[in-house]
């Protein structure tokens, strides 16, 4: 070899590691409780790195699209035949959703508060997870925009999850299916409860659900709106997929299959904070 | 190891991995070649600049995700440093060696980063399987690894080690 290698048990070596460690360690502890210290640093490093960023976007897009363009054949002719079951599955429940979108016509009447009355800003998802260990999509609006954390974010389909993070011109957000994420939702009897994600796949669960609670397969579940949170009422969640028994005691507890296209390339912000 | 050519190895991944790799996934699994960087560092290097590139290239990825800042930095510098010391009296007459060390390297960081991420409170390990991370990723760096090293020994050296010395690959 022809550079010498510092031997790891040389002082220098310890000290730069424990240097290094220690303000790995100090940015963690500023920015691990998310009272966000260090954002306006992490906003000027990626407003700074964005031009870099879009060269490489307008570089490497149409390398990714011929992969998947190459690759994905399995996977589109998978979700083709998964469209043509939903559509089927969709011409049954005509009558259904018939009678609940009267039902929820009526209520927005009485209640006075709809989605269409709250403003919302339309945004395209430009990144989708960075790493393995993110279940979020970046969107391409921000802080300029009005964008704040925990506002709502929806596709056509239904609620898609909330706002994380919110730079400049940038926001993250979190999936529902995350474990992090809340939602207060109605039941198709009118009873409130809170959904709450159990990671990537999988559908949202709800808890401490009585015996008496009237709950079916397939019924559609919607925000509550209530609970000092941002998301308004009467967005459609998804449909319980499953419902459990109570046992020993134990509440049952109903499984929510997520409506929305996590997939989604456009989605909408609703523009409204949740109470502090 | 020229700073200014280190950086720019760091930037051209960074760049790499938000705009290319960041787009391709098997079973949910992203690749993740800022830690390679980390690892093959502290392979041709040694522990001190592995811990070094392993922090650098940690936080510029740090800066685009939403996990605190200094997670993978934290953990980088340390499989950096690890991968350093354990590779310490590794016979290097084959171009097989830093394929494997960057892949074992990798699929140890990533299980230290799902492990102290959870134990931090994050989502790391409610996400795709490990088990697809850990090999995705692995596979991946492997795959990499000899460009990696391309440029890491160009950050090595500088236009005077150009003139004093014969380049870091020549064997």
């Amino acid at each position: 070899m022809a550079y010498p290698r510092r031997s790891s048990r040389s002082p220098r070596s310890r000290f730069t590691l424990g240097l290094l460690l220690l303000t790995a360690v100090t940015l963690l502890a500023m920015d691990l409780p998310g009272t966000g210290p260090l954002d306006p640093v992490r906003s000027a490093a990626t407003a700074l790195f964005r031009p870099v960023r879009a060269l490489g976007d307008a570089i490497f897009e149409p390398i990714s699209n011929g992969w998947k363009g190459a690759f994905g054949y399995g996977d589109l002719r998978d979700e083709n035949d998964d469209l043509r079951r939903q559509l089927e599955d969709r011409k049954g429940q005509d009558a259904e959703i018939t009678r609940l979108e009267a039902e929820l016509a009526e209520q927005r009447k009485i209640s006075g508060v709809t989605i269409e009355d709250t403003p919302t800003i339309t945004a395209e998802v430009v990144s989708g997870p960075l790493t393995s260990f993110e279940q979020t999509v970046q969107i391409n609006i921000g802080s300029d925009d009005g964008v704040k954390r925990g506002m709502a974010v929806v596709t056509g389909s239904g609620v898609l999850g909330r706002v994380a993070d919110v730079r400049g011109s940038t926001a993250t957000v979190e999936l529902l299916t995350e474990t992090s994420v809340s939602i207060g939702v109605r039941l198709r009897n009118g009873d409130l409860a809170l959904a709450r994600g159990q990671g990537q796949g999988q559908p949202l669960r709800v808890t401490g659900i009585e015996d008496g609670t009237r709950v079916r397969e397939n019924d559609f579940v919607f925000t509550s709106g209530i609970d000092r949170t941002a998301f308004p009422k009467d967005l459609l969640v998804g449909k319980v997929s499953s419902v459990g028994e109570s046992v020993d005691g134990i509440p049952r507890a109903i499984e929510i299959e997520p409506s929305a296209d996590l997939t989604s390339r456009y989605v909408k912000v609703v523009l409204r904070e949740a109470p502090r | 190891m020229s700073p200014a050519r280190t950086a720019a190895v760091v930037v051209g991944a960074l760049v790499l991995q938000l705009s290319l790799f960041s787009r391709f996934s098997y079973d949910g699994a992203v690749p993740d070649v800022m830690i390679m960087l980390a690892v093959l560092a502290g392979y041709l290097a040694g522990p001190e600049r592995g811990a070094i590139v392993g922090f650098a290239s940690g936080l510029a990825i740090d800066i685009f995700l939403s996990t605190p800042l200094g997670l993978s930095a934290l953990i980088y510098t340390i499989v950096g440093y690890l991968t350093g010391v354990a590779t310490v009296g590794m016979v290097r007459n084959s171009h097989l060696v830093p394929v494997l060390v960057a892949a074992l390297g990798s699929a140890v960081g990533m299980l230290v980063y799902a492990l102290v991420g959870a134990v931090l409170g994050q989502p790391t390990l409610e996400g795709p399987p490990l088990a697809a991370i850990v090999v995705f990723v692995s596979a991946v760096n492997a795959a990499f690894a000899p460009l990696a090293i391309r440029a890491l020994a160009w950050a090595r050296t500088d236009s005077r080690d150009h003139r004093r010395h014969q380049p870091f690959l020549a064997r």
